[in-house]
């Protein structure tokens, strides 16, 4: 429902029905209570004067995988992988349990990100863990503030890649995305 | 605007002008929706019965630097850093890649608050590694809320050190919710 200027009342005017319904009835029905249909969503503005509804989103992969190629890619099991409407902003975190076969590789797990805006996965968002000591296993999260994006539907998921060289393993895969 | 508590009427009462401009018209413009002046923004409470529109910010620094200072610094790539408006609270979260060119050796990224409120970098608000192989790098953040803080315009930038011998920071990352 469309936010309209409140009338600005003068003495001895009557207020009529249409300004009833378009100053008292419209504007509440604009109001966060109005606006509001789900449980534990959360209000953020859609431009001047306008709320709408966001809730957060979290998806995870507990599957053990691996790969030993240098470039981003699927695991056997892609994902995880969320889809959410967003505005101009998204905060959104990967976690991940990585490990490498060979001392001094690693692995690396990034957010893949498609959709009305799209950002390949890449070190800039990502995990990554290289250790000097063959299968060493590290738990990490990446969380960041995505922005600007153009608003709308997105699609966030998770591609994976070893580091250096050796076979990659990667658990325990999630993505949680709270949008603006 | 300010909010002032609505008036309760009774049977017979008369709706002057001065009413509905203070009880409907101003209540009106102080709601969140009369308050909402952009996209991708959010509402708290600012004090009883008055809310404020606050905006997240998030900045990056990808250059990789080194510092052999075991003190918190600048790398030569200052930052990253962002400026936000808050309230008492701000969720903030720091995110780096780091090695250590020495086995036994690692390295810290913080942050450091200047403006409402001044905060020197320290190792309860970073990120950490420390390796028995030299040149083991990872990426990862730490997110930790501030409570309380100053209201007002603070910036908040990242910090590096060494434990010892020389770090290298690269992928750097700030993030900042304001409540």
């Amino acid at each position: 429902m469309a936010w309209n200027s409140p009338l600005t009342a003068v003495a001895n005017t009557t207020l009529t029905a249409p300004q009833w319904n378009l100053f008292i009835r419209d504007n509440l029905n604009a109001q966060g209570p109005g606006v509001a249909v789900t449980a534990a969503h959360w209000l953020v503005t859609t431009g001047l004067n306008s709320l709408i509804c966001r809730t957060a989103f979290i998806s995870i992969v507990s599957a053990s995988e691996t790969t030993p190629n240098l470039g981003f890619e699927d695991l056997d099991t892609p994902g995880p992988s969320v889809s959410v409407t967003c505005g101009d902003k998204a905060l959104v975190t990967i976690t991940a349990q990585i490990s490498n076969t060979t001392a001094g590789s690693g692995g690396r797990a990034a957010i893949d990100m498609s959709g009305a805006t799209v950002r390949e996965a890449a070190k800039l968002n990502s995990i990554s863990a290289r250790s000097g000591t063959a299968s060493d296993t590290f738990r990490l999260s990446w969380t960041s503030l995505y922005k600007p994006l153009n608003p709308g539907d997105h699609v966030f998921g998770a591609k994976y890649q070893a580091t250096v060289s050796g076979t990659a393993r990667f658990s325990d895969r999630v993505i949680a995305v709270l949008p603006f | 605007m300010a909010w002032t508590s609505p008036t309760t009427v009774v049977g017979g009462d008369l709706v002057t002008a001065a009413l509905w401009n203070t009880g409907v018209r101003d209540n009106l413009n102080a709601t969140a929706v009369g308050t909402a002046s952009a996209a991708a923004r959010y509402f708290v409470a600012s004090a009883a019965r008055t809310m404020a529109e606050r905006v997240p910010s998030s900045n990056t620094v990808a250059t990789s630097q080194t510092t052999a200072s075991t003190t918190y610094v600048d790398l030569a790539t200052v930052g990253p850093a962002v400026t936000v408006t808050t309230g008492t609270k701000a969720w903030v979260t720091v995110t780096a890649f780091m090695s250590n060119n020495t086995a036994g050796s690692g390295c810290r990224t913080s942050w450091a608050m200047s403006g409402s409120n001044t905060v020197a970098a320290n190792d309860v608000n970073s990120i950490c590694i420390e390796s028995p192989n030299a040149n083991d790098g990872y990426r990862f953040s730490y997110t930790t809320m501030h409570d309380p803080i100053t209201a007002g315009s603070t910036t908040w930038t990242a910090k590096y050190r060494a434990i010892a011998n020389t770090g290298t920071f690269s992928d750097r990352v700030i993030a900042v919710i304001p409540f």
